[in-house]
């Protein structure tokens, strides 16, 4: 308990700082709007013309879009800034700091790192998510609503940790990850409806770099689609991800902690 | 029971070894390495309430002592103990007893202001709000600091940063400070301020500290008990002035002030270093003149208008056991 007010206390004095400079923030939420607007933009009238995307509707893909830009923004927000710390850690002194401090090392970097810039990415996401379910005449029961729920939580986990386990080993070696390159290109992938792709590309999101859990899947079970591989049962495996990847992460973390060597003050 | 103690403690570091005359394609496809040992069989304790100094030459393993201390690095072999706890298991634990300053690191919030810095690390060390009042407004106005206060921390002198980050690391009334280098960079004032301040709370408030410098001035007007180390090993574990008693440099320099321009003096005792105007300077060995014949000589043979004379400092010292490298002393 003590180690999550902590972390909301700490994340408190960075937004007051991130507001000190008022118009850099307002100017950089705006052109993240701009950004990835159009990206949506392109992608939902590319669509349109030619009628479905791997039998997805526009408003559909638009709606799958939305949830992996919210869950990239979630995940983002806790991992983006402490994945690219880690190749400086040990030069810049930030993993001693944490681990002086009497809180959980990793909770402490998280904390520490928060970016709360991606408010700009989940405004949108909301935004388009909001206007793709009014078009799709969406109503959804109580149990649907909470599986919505699951679905960001679980793909915001998931892309924490891959963004995570992907840069850990530069804690170690000191320079950009070279495993970082299956994040950045990986992800991009999970955009669109996973059946679009060869099945050996199903197969390696649907294991080894599991982003089609992020949103593909889980959508499944709130636009009543069922394609891909196995639907019945992936589209259900969220959380089982979320949790496998979660231990993945832990695992990773204490192994190349436990060899954390400090460098000269 | 001691606060802190090492018992033979080492640390290695593993290290790569590069050799001229292996080829780049070796070099990058089997790589070879090896071990430094930074820290080697050190042993010593510190009882709560003490000030010691923990001195020695860049690279003599301070920092690396600091941080097994702290429980950032494990020692590769030997026993290290702080508040009868490994740190290194207790990590979170020891955190809430101890205060740590790598003075060449800040630790306050950068675009806020430092009583921001305060007010978080009053959550993150769990202060009572009527503790924590007392504790900050005592800080403040032992290091001067109720001016800058409310001032951002990018617009703060490094020596007011410096004051800032006392202030954090002693907030939550530690049994024991690790200060690494806490002066470096600063002017002479901030010095004083700062070595009256802990001087001050460790009087009051029965704080142990370990303090790592370069600045003997700090070792001098703080530390009563210093601890030497060089190359890794324990040199010297005693009392300031024990070690200047035992050593003390046998050779003093005796400033001579002519009343008029005057030829060096004529005695092979007499070893003239410099010679600035009237004034010469003369490098005598206490074993073969002692202090007060040498000025006698001098007043009684030549028209002089002033003598001085000084004697080897802690800074002199050092600076002659770094040179020659030595491995003294006995230990406490």
């Amino acid at each position: 308990m003590h180690s999550v007010r902590v972390f909301f206390r700490i994340v408190k004095f960075l937004f007051k700082a991130k507001i000190e400079y008022p118009a850099a923030y307002l100017g950089g939420i705006v052109s993240q709007w701009l950004a990835n607007g159009i990206t949506m933009l392109l992608i939902v009238l590319t669509v349109l013309n030619f009628g479905t995307l791997g039998g997805w509707l526009p408003m559909e893909v638009m709606f799958l879009h939305s949830v992996w830009l919210f869950t990239y923004a979630v995940g983002s927000s806790f991992a983006y800034n402490l994945s690219r710390l880690f190749r400086h850690m040990a030069v810049d002194g930030t993993m001693d700091e944490a681990l002086t401090r009497p809180v959980p090392p990793f909770l402490y970097l998280v904390a520490t790192t928060f970016n709360i810039g991606y408010v700009s990415h989940i405004t949108l996401a909301v935004g388009a998510l909001v206007f793709s379910m009014i078009q799709l005449g969406i109503s959804w029961a109580a149990w649907q609503w909470l599986w919505f729920v699951v679905m960001i939580v679980c793909g915001g986990i998931i892309t924490a940790c891959m963004m995570l386990i992907c840069e850990m080993p530069s804690l170690r070696t000191r320079s950009r990850s070279p495993v970082g390159v299956f994040f950045d290109s990986g992800r991009n992938f999970a955009q669109f409806p996973l059946v679009i792709y060869p099945r050996v590309l199903q197969i390696i999101f649907t294991t080894v770099l599991p982003f089609g859990f992020v949103g593909f899947y889980p959508s499944q079970v709130l636009l009543g689609k069922q394609d891909g591989l196995l639907p019945q049962v992936n589209m259900w495996l969220s959380p089982v991800v979320a949790v496998l990847i979660v231990g993945i992460t832990a695992l990773c973390w204490r192994i190349l902690s436990r060899r954390y060597e400090s460098a000269g003050t | 029971m001691p606060q802190i103690e090492l018992i033979n403690v080492s640390k290695d570091y593993k290290i790569r070894k590069r050799d001229k005359n292996r080829s780049w394609f070796a070099e990058f496809f089997c790589p070879k390495y090896t071990q430094k040992r930074a820290v080697d069989d050190i042993s010593f304790s510190i009882d709560a309430g003490e000030m010691v100094g923990y001195i020695g030459s860049n690279g003599a393993g301070k920092s690396t002592t600091i941080k097994m201390l702290t429980g950032i690095l494990a020692p590769t072999c030997g026993t290290v103990r702080v508040f009868d706890r490994d740190p290194c298991k207790n990590r979170t634990k020891n955190a809430l007893s101890m205060g740590v300053v790598f003075g060449q690191r800040s630790q306050l919030l950068w675009d806020l202001p430092v009583r921001d810095t305060f007010d978080l690390f009053k959550t993150m060390y769990k202060i009572e709000e009527k503790v924590f009042r007392a504790q900050r407004d005592m800080l403040v106005d032992m290091l001067d600091m109720e001016d800058f206060l409310s001032q951002a921390v990018r617009q703060l002198s490094l020596g007011q940063r410096m004051r800032a980050n006392l202030a954090l690391c002693f907030l939550h009334k530690p049994k024991v400070v690790y200060l690494d280098e806490p002066t470096i960079g600063l002017d002479v004032l901030v010095k004083d301020k700062i070595r009256a301040f802990l001087k001050k709370i460790n009087k009051e408030q029965g704080t142990t500290v370990l303090l790592t410098t370069h600045d003997t001035g700090d070792i001098e007007q703080i530390a009563e008990r210093l601890i030497l180390i060089d190359h890794g090993k324990l040199l010297y574990d005693g009392n300031q002035l024990g070690f200047k008693e035992r050593y003390r440099d046998t050779e003093y320099t005796l400033e001579v002030t002519f009343a008029a321009p005057t030829a060096p003096i004529e005695n092979p005792l007499f070893h003239l270093q410099t010679s600035e105007g009237n004034t010469h300077c003369y490098r005598l060995n206490h074993d073969k003149i002692i202090t007060g014949e040498a000025i006698t000589y001098a007043a009684s043979n030549y028209s002089v208008a002033d003598i001085r004379v000084r004697e080897s400092g802690i800074e002199d010292i050092l600076k002659k056991m770094y040179d020659r490298g030595e491995t003294i002393c006995e230990t406490k």
